[in-house]
């Protein structure tokens, strides 16, 4: 029977086990490469984390899936343009929503019966909800995700057209954050340009919420990269 | 032959008519265009909003076909 037991550090069943008072104080909880190394790790506390579908921010979602995923491949974030880019349709869709009741004060349909006037309002709001939802659509749709392998930017073209831009981790050659107006510093979001030596040579995420924090996870998940490469863990 | 007034008016409207019911109908397709776009969607990825979303994209459609079958109706 030995006298000494060791850890082994690569298990990743050994959860957050350090006797080591040193290690320990190194360890950032909030690291992605330390929750990646212990996965059973509680994420709910984590700054970023949230259950809302519709926050622009999801550190360690749960429950979040896409077409491309791989069987162990885990979301590190997914990402949204800022709620503020929202702002002018939500504007415009509300210009549309009144515009009936303030156009009644210049009867501009009066040569119309009736009836033609009222179907007429009925098609102007059809097409506003479809303005409306095809809006909010593009934004609730359009993600861009980081995973601990990949970085994919979803885009919806237009009503069918579906386009999935993808790089691997390790291929990342620069990350670059671009904030730089009162608009975009006051509400901390900002583009982030990812350069890439896969066939997708730039990868932007647009309007970023918290670009600094975004740009220092990727940051961290390629030395993980690179270090999985040493250790000879890549999967 | 000569048209009366009353007769050209019926006439002119009838055209509008047809033209509203045309433009419905075309929104209708459009309409079914969503409802398969947030199919789509709602497939590349999963974040659990996936049924109102859909609600939506079916009431809208719905709503459309509503709207042609008023226009039928009242027009």
């Amino acid at each position: 029977m030995p006298d000494i037991y060791l850890n082994d550090p690569n298990d990743p069943n050994d959860d957050l086990v350090i006797d080591d008072k040193e290690n320990k104080d190194n360890l950032d909880l909030s690291s992605p490469k330390d929750i990646l190394k212990h996965p059973k790790k509680d994420v709910h506390h984590l700054t970023g984390h949230s259950h809302n579908p519709l926050s622009t921010f999801l550190y360690f979602p749960d429950g979040v899936s896409f077409i491309a995923q791989e069987p162990k491949e885990r979301i590190v974030l997914l990402l949204r343009r800022h709620p503020i880019t929202n702002v002018p349709w939500i504007f415009f869709g509300l210009v549309m929503l009144f515009a009936p009741g303030v156009l009644s004060f210049f009867p501009i349909l009066s040569f119309l019966p009736e009836r033609f006037q009222f179907l007429a309002v009925v098609l102007w709001y059809l097409i506003t909800t479809a303005y409306v939802f095809e809006s909010f659509l593009d934004w609730f749709f359009s993600v861009y995700i980081v995973t601990d392998e990949r970085v994919f930017d979803v885009d919806f073209v237009n009503l069918v057209y579906r386009e999935i831009a993808e790089a691997n981790i390790d291929q990342i050659q620069d990350v670059n954050v671009k904030m730089g107006s009162v608009i975009r510093t006051l509400f901390n979001y900002g583009d982030i340009q990812i350069q890439t030596a896969s066939a997708q040579p730039n990868i932007e995420f647009e309007a970023s919420p918290d670009p600094d924090r975004v740009a220092k996870i990727l940051r961290e998940l390629r030395v993980e990269e690179e270090q999985e490469k040493v250790e000879g863990r890549v999967r | 032959m000569m048209l009366t007034a009353p007769a050209v008016a019926a006439g002119v409207w009838f055209v509008v008519k047809v033209l509203f019911l045309f433009a419905i109908a075309i929104y209708i397709v459009f309409a079914f265009v969503i409802v398969r776009q947030v199919g789509l969607m709602t497939k590349t990825l999963e974040i659990g909003f996936e049924i109102p979303i859909k609600l939506i994209a079916w009431g809208h459609l719905f709503f459309a076909i509503g709207t042609f079958v008023l226009a039928v109706i009242i027009l």
